[in-house]
């Protein structure tokens, strides 16, 4: 009996030993990378949810009764890892700059599952635009705008927010532009439309081709002037303010039209113009795609 | 036949219509005066005296009749009279009697009259300029406006048979009594009502409005007028809010200024401004609206705000 009982166990086990090989549940590796399936992440949303409902049931301008915090939190832990600081920063901006309360939970909720960068973004961007000491705009612009270029941006929102707040600084301050809020507010939109056709935004070069118009000797433009080049060459991407630069330098200095600065300039942007073409191999890859 | 001596003549004293006096005083300001006495039995005269009161003999007069008419200018008299009797004999003069000849009163026409003007809505008052017959025995005229429950809105003495006034809203009506020295006319109520139309007040004139030299406090400054309250709303309307609502008030009104109190919250604001005044319709609003932004240490300290609420200390 006890035979035939170890036989038993030893023909289970040998069946199990047997079958292992190709049974994973038995003989799973020790070291096992795991992920969550494509298009997916694991959250800790118990602890989203449990920051969230704090924070809603914290704040006296609320007045959230348990089931309300409850349904907020969850939707607020939907936004996965972090999402509870996202809507935090946004809800509390909003309602510190005098958006009404329920507007305010709105916005903050459509930011929880988000990025990080774009929160960063709207905080940045938001005071640039809204704010008296900066571009002054009215609330109405400055709130449709910073939505736009942060969480409705499609491009990256970090070298955006990068690249606004470098313009305004500059535009604004008296050692750069020292332009008004609304010439100031022009420039930065124009500007930013091209941001993501440079690799780290449109800004240094903007500076680059900026100070060679203001202050090489051979050109010397007032600011007025070099406002009205810039953003055609901006426009073109990567190359255009390298292109516009050499082809001027060629012009005045060895070119056909040494000392003649306008004729310089007409065709130097007709080649910067040139910086970004149509790419028929990558339109023929797209279409087949 | 009763004796003279102790008759005792009284006088009816009249004085004469405008009409018959116009005539005779073109030039100097005198009236007519009318004696009429009781007629004594057989007399064939009779001698009227005329002095000042308690002064000299001005004249001596003689009437067949008890009926003596003569001029004189304005001023207190005394008057006696004798008898002279047919058969040759006088009785004795009356006891002296005292008569005062006065001013005229002032003659304004019959049909009455309305004269209405609106208030002045930044001085509250209406504006009248008013004028009646000239009279010769007049050196001044006391011209007295009454408010309808009879009490006095206006006593002037004046020179001439007109003035210009303000008065406030309502309905008045005036007199008039000529005066010569110390001697006056009735007191004549002149066949005129004077009104005053209610009006709306004047919207409050701004002197200007917008922020303070510290961009956080916003402020009012408009044209205060004496006697006039002015009155404010005030609303706000958070950012993407769907209206304004109406708050408490804020701050202090004083001296045609209002500043906001500090730390009103961000967002947008409307404020409405009027003027009341007691017998006025209340002025029409001045409304605006200002915005208040908030700063960038405020809002930079969101995070630092934030974040130790965040700590999963469960």
């Amino acid at each position: 009996m006890e035979f035939l009982k170890a036989g038993a166990l030893t023909i289970l086990f040998l069946g199990q030993f047997a079958g292992a090989q190709s049974d994973e549940r038995y003989f799973a590796p020790l070291t096992t990378s795991y992920a969550a399936p494509k298009g997916m992440k694991f959250c800790d949303s118990a602890k989203e949810f449990k920051l969230a409902f704090k924070m809603l049931r914290k704040d006296p301008d609320l007045s959230l009764n348990d089931p309300q915090a409850i349904q907020t939190a969850l939707k607020i832990a939907e936004g996965c890892d972090g999402a509870s600081r996202r809507f935090g920063r946004v809800y509390l901006l909003l309602k510190k700059s005098g958006v009404a309360q329920a507007q305010a939970v709105n916005t903050a909720m459509t930011f929880a599952p988000q990025s990080d960068a774009r929160v960063d973004g709207f905080m940045e961007l938001f005071k640039k635009i809204f704010l008296a000491n900066y571009l002054n705009l009215d609330f109405a612009n400055a709130y449709r705008l910073s939505l736009d270029l942060s969480r409705d941006y499609q491009g990256d929102p970090k070298k955006l927010r990068k690249d606004f707040v470098s313009i305004v600084d500059f535009c604004l301050s008296n050692k750069g532009l020292a332009l008004d809020f609304k010439n100031c507010s022009e420039l930065t939109m124009n500007l930013t439309r091209h941001t993501d056709l440079y690799e780290n935004g449109v800004f240094p070069e903007f500076r680059k081709v900026y100070d060679y118009l203001r202050f090489n000797k051979r050109t010397g433009l007032n600011i007025k002037e070099a406002l009205l080049v810039l953003p055609r060459v901006m426009a073109k991407g990567e190359k255009a303010p390298a292109n516009f630069m050499e082809m001027m330098r060629y012009l005045l200095e060895k070119g056909p039209f040494q000392g003649s600065q306008t004729d310089a300039l007409k065709l130097s942007l007709w080649v910067a113009d040139l910086s970004m073409r149509p790419d028929p191999e990558a339109a023929r890859a797209a279409m087949a795609q | 036949m009763q004796p003279w001596r102790n008759r005792i003549i009284s006088f009816v004293v009249a004085f004469a219509s405008l009409g018959a006096l116009a005539a005779e005083t073109k030039k100097s300001p005198q009236r007519l005066v009318e004696l009429q006495w009781g007629e004594a039995e057989n007399a064939a005269q009779y001698v009227v005296e005329v002095r000042h009161f308690q002064g000299q003999l001005l004249k001596t007069f003689t009437s067949k009749k008890p009926l003596l008419k003569f001029k004189a200018p304005i001023g207190d008299y005394e008057i006696r009279a004798k008898v002279e009797g047919i058969d040759g004999r006088v009785g004795e003069f009356s006891e002296w009697n005292r008569i005062t000849v006065l001013p005229r009163a002032v003659a304004f026409k019959d049909k009455p009259t309305q004269k209405v003007v609106d208030a002045d809505s930044n001085k509250l008052t209406g504006h009248f300029k008013i004028s009646w017959p000239p009279e010769e025995t007049a050196k001044k005229y006391h011209l007295k406006v009454y408010a309808l429950d009879d009490s006095v809105v206006l006593d002037v003495m004046v020179d001439s048979p007109n003035w210009e006034f303000d008065l406030p809203p309502g309905e008045y009506h005036y007199t008039i009594t000529t005066v010569s020295g110390d001697f006056i006319s009735d007191e004549i109520p002149a066949n005129q009502t004077l009104i005053v139309g209610k009006a709306q007040l004047a919207q409050p004139e701004m002197l200007s409005h917008g922020m303070d030299a510290d961009k956080i406090r916003p402020s009012l400054n408009w044209k205060a007028i004496q006697g006039v309250d002015y009155k404010m709303k005030l609303a706000y309307h958070p950012y993407l809010a769907e209206e304004f609502e109406s708050i408490p008030p804020q701050g202090e009104i004083k001296d045609g200024r209002w500043s906001a109190p500090l730390l009103l919250p961000p967002g947008l604001y409307r404020w409405t401004l009027w003027a009341e005044a007691k017998g006025w319709r209340p002025s029409p609003p001045v409304i605006e609206e200002f915005e208040i932004k908030p700063t960038e240490p405020i809002l930079s300290s969101v995070d630092k705000e934030l974040d130790p609420q965040l700590k999963d200390d469960e």
